[in-house]
């Protein structure tokens, strides 16, 4: 890897616009998928091939209302063939590394560019404040420097964002640092070797000085922030929802829309066992429960579903929190799965997105381990 | 042998077991054919293996009527597939310690090594997993409808 500068001149936006925009055409990749103001005003993900239409790019888009991983996985569940740019958040990019591994992603064509993230705001708040993303964005990657800013205008931050240990830029081809940085002046880059002569031969960047300072203290005190919001976060949870009470009081008004599945990068079965006909009961099935129970909810199984995908997928939740967004009844869905997903993964010594050379945990074995655990005796 | 009488309200558990088709199952059919007795509480699941279990139907059968849940499979290292037992050891240990976290009872899953050659050990597991599954009283998703 080497590292290098972005120089800014006082519009960082525009700054790393430019730098995304030129991987385009200087010709390293032939297509760009990244986060952008379509011309309706909205912010979505687009792959973009004709450079002319890159004018709103803005990779720190201050909504997240489908996650990168997934427009990954549709681009690039076979090979597109191209070579394309993926730019991305760091919990997006966590993401696409566990769906390398459960071989969703064909990464062979992709060039993965990530961000230092300042976190998101709820996509229909956003809208509805009527602010304009571009500014909103400015504002926060300027904040960047001293740590992680709150949105301008009374806006929130999500919740999964208010306790993301990993804002960080940890991954990828080419990471642009914005933490600790003076966005007026100049963003930190870093890439892998022959990208980074691409980009100085292409005069996009310079690879030759080094990067500005005081980013890693910056990280380091944000991370610690988030940290303790998380504990703080999934105590309070465990207070509220401990015990089967508990947690069907926290999840009394789910309608089972299976929002929350549809929009987790991490669930990616084509066809989900509970939309399966697994799940379609006869009837008298159903008249038979209430007969011995003396009631029965309709729709039946809501927390086996939730108990289920805690099972299927917490080993590789990266907590992006799209769950919570995707949620019409605002059910704390990322914080229930944040916060088992922990236990999980702390048992396993498994961190999602870490590393594609980590196996994923339920494809492997030790042959003594979880004695306690699983509860088997020998 | 004469049980000991019941009144209508004496709790009686209810025991799903998934056992697989090489070592547990075949580790059943032996107890029965030894005359081995045990509770009558126990219901059997046939799996070809113990790693063919998914813990959607440990759930299922939880939150559906059973008190407890017997996954029996094959010693570590005797799996007919290999590397079943193992898999299914990790799901098990993943359901024990997401149910534990939510505060639900984990101890009601029960993961056990038989082979086709412990008939004793299977009437004798069946024995203590019925006891004491009796001794936790009924499901808490029995008593609570709406779960």
């Amino acid at each position: 890897m080497k590292t290098g500068a972005l120089q800014t001149n006082g519009d960082p936006l525009a700054a790393a616009g430019a730098l995304i925009r030129g991987l385009l055409e200087a010709g390293v990749v032939d297509e760009v998928l990244v986060p952008a103001q379509t011309p309706s005003g909205a912010v979505s993900l687009a792959l973009f091939a004709d450079p002319a239409r890159m004018d709103g790019v803005n990779p720190w888009a201050p909504v997240m209302p489908v996650q990168g991983a997934r427009a990954v996985k549709d681009l690039a569940f076979t090979d597109p063939g191209r070579r394309v740019a993926a730019v991305l958040r760091p919990c997006e990019a966590r993401a696409v590394v566990e769906l390398i591994k459960l071989q969703q992603v064909q990464p062979e064509n992709l060039t993965f560019v990530t961000v230092d993230c300042p976190g998101t705001c709820e996509t229909a708040a956003f809208h509805a404040s009527g602010r304009d993303p571009a500014e909103t964005a400015a504002a926060l990657v300027r904040g960047m420097k001293d740590g992680a800013p709150a949105p301008e205008g009374g806006l929130e931050l999500r919740t999964a964002c208010t306790v993301c240990e990993h804002p960080a830029a940890a991954w990828g081809d080419l990471r642009i640092h914005a933490f600790g940085a003076d966005a007026d002046a100049a963003l930190g880059l870093e890439a892998e070797d022959g990208l980074a002569e691409a980009l100085a031969g292409a005069g996009l960047a310079a690879f030759d000085a080094p990067a500005p300072g005081g980013r890693d203290a910056v990280v380091e005190r944000v991370v610690a922030d988030r940290t303790r919001a998380r504990d703080a976060l999934i105590a309070s949870f465990r207070d509220e929802a401990g015990g089967l009470e508990g947690l069907r009081k926290a999840f009394a008004t789910c309608i089972r829309c299976y929002n929350c599945m549809e929009n987790c990068p991490i669930c990616y079965c084509k066809l989900c066992i509970f939309k399966s006909p697994t799940f379609d009961h006869p009837g008298d099935l159903y008249a038979r429960w209430a007969g011995r129970k003396g009631a029965q909810p309709m729709p039946a199984e809501t927390t086996l579903f939730h108990l289920t995908r805690l099972n299927h997928m917490s080993t590789s939740c990266v907590g992006c929190g799209l769950c919570d967004t995707a949620c019409p009844m605002g059910l704390p869905v990322a914080t229930l799965f944040r916060s088992v997903a922990q236990g999980v993964q702390t048992m396993l010594d498994y961190a999602p997105g870490r590393d594609l050379d980590d196996p994923i945990p339920l494809t492997v074995f030790r042959e003594d381990e979880l004695q306690e655990e699983s509860g088997a005796r020998d | 042998m004469a049980e000991p009488a019941k009144t209508p309200t004496a709790f009686e558990p209810r025991i799903v077991a998934f056992l697989c088709h090489w070592c547990t199952y075949t580790g059943a059919d032996l107890a029965g054919t030894t005359r081995q007795q045990y509770p009558p509480n126990v219901r059997v699941v046939h799996l070809m293996c113990s790693g063919a279990i998914d813990v959607v139907y440990v759930l299922k059968a939880l939150m559906d009527g059973a008190d407890g849940v017997l996954i029996g499979g094959c010693h570590p290292g005797d799996c007919h597939y290999q590397s079943g037992n193992f898999k299914a050891r990790r799901r098990v240990a993943i359901l024990k310690n997401i149910l534990a976290q939510l505060g639900l009872s984990a101890d009601r899953v029960w993961l056990r090594w038989i082979s086709a050659s412990e008939g004793r050990l299977f009437a004798e597991t069946v024995r203590e997993v019925t006891e004491a599954v009796r001794a936790m009283g009924p499901s808490e998703f029995k008593t609570q409808w709406d779960a």
